[in-house]
């Protein structure tokens, strides 16, 4: 019984003891499998940043990318003895030393992303530049291109004069130095020049389609007053009215400047003109209007009465007296008549006035 | 080679002048003159945050640092003929110096036939020339480009036009970025009109680029685009959807990339005076090799502008959004959102004068926290301007500024381009 005892205790002290190496050699295993995945995490690492130095070398003739290489590379040394030293610990049998491979490993693969993303923020700065890249700046200068060949079309194609060439050629300017810069490889500023030329050659495009809108505007008034003119023209001739004829001199004028402004591409003045001309023919046509024509020969009739007083002089007969007094003041009458708008009572009244007035002329023998 | 250049520009002088005078006599208009002064600079500053390179400190700091690509005070007289003021017969010819170099520029254009069917030629030259000091890579150039196009009107609406171009650079000094080139290509486009001028067109473009010094960089590229132009309902719509394809000559399909592109702008009018304005524009770069430079990735901007349209002001005023997202198994450094304010002012009286005037003013983040890029705030200004002083005496000024404040410092850029010109046309 004293041996089963004795037996039994020494197969406990040995698992009792055994069981704390067992778990150590676990965790031992178990760190150094955990150390040894990110080693080879750090190896991927370093061979992507061993590519990037090599692909980057490609563009090697640009200065910055150069440098960049340069320190890229000697990053990667830096990454690539760490790693080394972290490979010695690869089959470290304690803690302490899986823990400070582990911890290399970890700095090394610092080391090789530091050396990818100066080369990858080197290159951008030189081929990309953040988000413009050269294809991009070669589209939008091409895309500039094409809108000045458009324009130049239209410029070809539509009457618009000067006015907006100064605009369209240092559009034009600023595109060309867009392409100096480019073909110096200032991408950046290149691009930027290139939008603005295509901003302003966008909007002289939509004044030039206002402008030919405006001109079509101006060709279609300048056909309807020409028309009108015409038509006011000929009922003018019925009407005896000086200023009214004088009017329509300048009416005429106005309508020929308008002409010559439209031609010259200058809508401004050229509607100015335009305006002037209406405003000059509606005023000739007032004075030849019913009611100013009965108001003009109730003037004409009265400068006729006091030209005819003045030739009769003190001798004239008391029959001619009393014609003329009659036709004063059937003048009256018409005067009041046509104020009041009853034309044909006014009309009436002139008619009679004149035929007193004819009488008087006849009795003095005129 | 500068007795050459002036002996050229000497015979195109004159040549100029005998052809606008002899060809009508009588109509001296055909005959423009112009000169003036002008100012062009062109400057970009940008820092790095030089603390991630520790002894490589110096180089790549300095070579980050502030760059002025132009600084030029310049004078300039051009003479160009145009017999009819159509340009359909038109010869230009210019000549721009600066205290260190000059540039000579020829410009021709030349159509014959009718409305149904013509045939214009176009042919472009520059030759720029420093004579003060050595000059540097790129800094001396020469470029001549031709276009021959067949334009044929079927019936009233619809109009096809065939062309050929070709272009040849070349520079004096080259280094392995400058490099000399020469592009030939065709193409077909054709525009239908509809009822109420609405416009359908389309283009389909084949190009061939060879760099003699560099066999990797040439490339035949494939464009095709459709789009629409007029009304929708009561608005105006605007969009154009294309593809484009480059397959360079390097292996691996490195480089090689098909691109899709929509982009739409919808005018819609609210009353009388007011108006908004959606856009949208998307581009795909989908590249065909694996290399890092080499990301797929796509570009988005949305924007909707709100207005009101006066006699000769336009003002309008809303947001956009611009969106990167670039393909890869990783997180990417590169993808952010950007938002932004915009305001636009334009103003036109009649040749008089010509403003547009445009301030954006946003905020850019970038989603995975990227190790070497920042977020910033940015302001970006631009003006264009035209201004008749008195007849035939213009003033023109380009002025775009971009300033970028990052969360990180030394992360800030500025990029400023100045162009202007005082001139007198007669």
């Amino acid at each position: 019984m004293k041996i089963v005892f004795k037996y039994y205790i020494m197969t406990m002290l040995v698992i009792g003891l055994l069981i704390p190496v067992m778990t150590s050699a676990q965790n031992i295993d178990r760190a150094r499998n955990q150390f040894q995945k990110e080693y080879w995490q750090t190896n991927q690492v370093i061979n992507r940043a061993q590519n990037v130095i090599e692909e980057a070398n490609r563009y090697r003739h640009l200065e910055l990318v150069k440098i960049a290489i340069d320190a890229s590379g000697k990053m990667l040394v830096q990454a690539k003895q760490l790693q080394e030293k972290a490979r010695e610990q690869l089959n470290a049998t304690n803690v302490t030393n899986i823990q400070i491979g582990n911890n290399q490993t970890t700095r090394a693969r610092d080391w090789a992303w530091k050396s990818i993303n100066i080369i990858k923020k080197a290159s951008d700065k030189i081929v990309r530049q953040a988000e413009e890249n050269e294809n991009l700046v070669v589209r939008q200068l091409e895309k500039t291109d094409q809108l000045i060949n458009r324009l130049r079309d239209e410029f070809k194609s539509e009457n618009t004069g000067n006015r907006m060439a100064s605009l369209f050629d240092s559009a034009r300017e600023n595109q060309r130095r867009a392409w100096e810069l480019y073909r110096n490889g200032n991408v950046r500023p290149a691009l930027k020049m290139s939008n603005q030329a295509e901003k302003s050659l966008r909007k002289i495009g939509e004044l030039l389609k206002a402008d030919n809108k405006a001109h079509n505007r101006l060709r279609n008034q300048l056909n309807q007053l020409e028309i009108q003119l015409m038509q006011a023209g000929e009922s003018l001739q019925a009407c005896d009215s000086d200023e009214a004829v004088a009017l329509m001199e300048r009416a005429q004028h106005a309508y020929q400047e308008a002409c010559n402004f439209t031609a010259q591409n200058q809508p401004k003045p050229a509607e100015q003109a335009i305006k002037n001309a209406r405003k000059f023919m509606r005023k000739a046509a007032g004075l030849c209007s019913d009611q100013n024509l009965l108001e003009n020969r109730i003037r004409r009739m009265t400068r006729e009465m006091e030209q005819l007083t003045k030739e009769i002089g003190p001798n004239s007969s008391p029959a001619m007296r009393r014609l003329m007094e009659e036709a004063r003041e059937h003048l009256r009458k018409a005067t009041r008549l046509c104020e009041n708008g009853n034309k044909e009572a006014c009309a009436a009244n002139i008619k009679a006035a004149q035929i007193n007035i004819n009488k008087a002329k006849r009795i003095a023998g005129m | 080679m500068r007795s050459t250049l002036v002996g050229i520009c000497g015979i195109l002088f004159a040549t100029g002048i005998v052809v606008a005078g002899t060809t009508d006599t009588k109509n001296p208009g055909d005959l423009h003159f112009k000169a003036g002064i002008g100012y062009d600079f062109v400057s970009q500053e940008y820092f790095y945050d030089s603390l991630a390179y520790e002894d490589t400190e110096a180089p790549l700091t300095s070579s980050l640092l502030k760059k002025e690509y132009l600084d030029d005070k310049k004078g300039l007289i051009y003479i160009r003929f145009d017999d009819d003021n159509l340009g359909r017969r038109m010869f230009e010819f210019g000549w721009e110096q600066t205290a260190d170099l000059f540039r000579i520029i020829g410009d021709t254009r030349l159509t014959v036939g009718g409305r149904r069917t013509s045939v214009t030629a176009d042919a472009r030259m520059e030759i720029k020339e420093q004579y003060k000091g050595e000059a540097g890579a790129g800094e001396e150039l020469e470029v001549y480009n031709g276009r021959l196009s067949l334009q044929r009107r079927f019936g009233n609406r619809l109009t096809g036009k065939i062309s050929a171009f070709a272009e040849k650079v070349s520079f004096d000094v080259l280094d392995d970025f400058v490099y000399n080139y020469t592009r030939a290509g065709g193409q077909c486009d054709f525009s239908l009109f509809t009822k109420g001028f609405n416009s359908i067109f389309g283009s389909l473009t084949i190009e061939r680029r060879n760099v003699p010094d560099s066999a990797n960089l040439d490339y035949v590229m494939i464009r095709s685009s459709t789009g629409y132009m007029g009304g929708l309902g009561n608005a105006r719509l605007s969009s154009d959807i294309g593809v484009e394809t480059k397959n360079y000559k390097a292996g691996q399909d490195q480089d090689d990339y098909v691109l899709l592109s929509l982009s739409a702008n919808l005018r819609v009018p609210v009353g009388p005076v007011y108006f908004i304005q959606p856009e949208i524009s998307i581009e795909y770069f989908n590249f065909r090799s694996e290399l890092f430079l080499n990301e797929d990735y796509s570009l988005t901007r949305v924007g909707l502008m709100a207005g009101r349209e006066l006699d000769f002001l336009t003002l309008s005023v809303g947001p956009e959004a611009e969106i990167l997202g670039v393909k890869n198994d990783l997180p990417s450094d590169d993808d952010y959102m950007e938002y932004l304010l915009s305001t636009a002012l334009d103003y036109y009286s009649f040749g008089q004068v010509f403003v547009m005037f445009e301030n954006q003013l946003g905020l850019r983040t970038y989603r995975n926290n990227p190790e070497y890029y920042s977020d910033f705030s940015f302001n970006r200004v631009s003006l264009i301007g035209n201004l008749k002083i008195v007849d035939g005496l213009s003033l023109n000024v380009l002025l775009s500024a971009d300033w970028e404040w990052h969360s990180v410092d030394s992360d800030d850029s500025r990029l400023y381009l100045i162009s202007s010109g005082l001139t007198v046309s007669l």
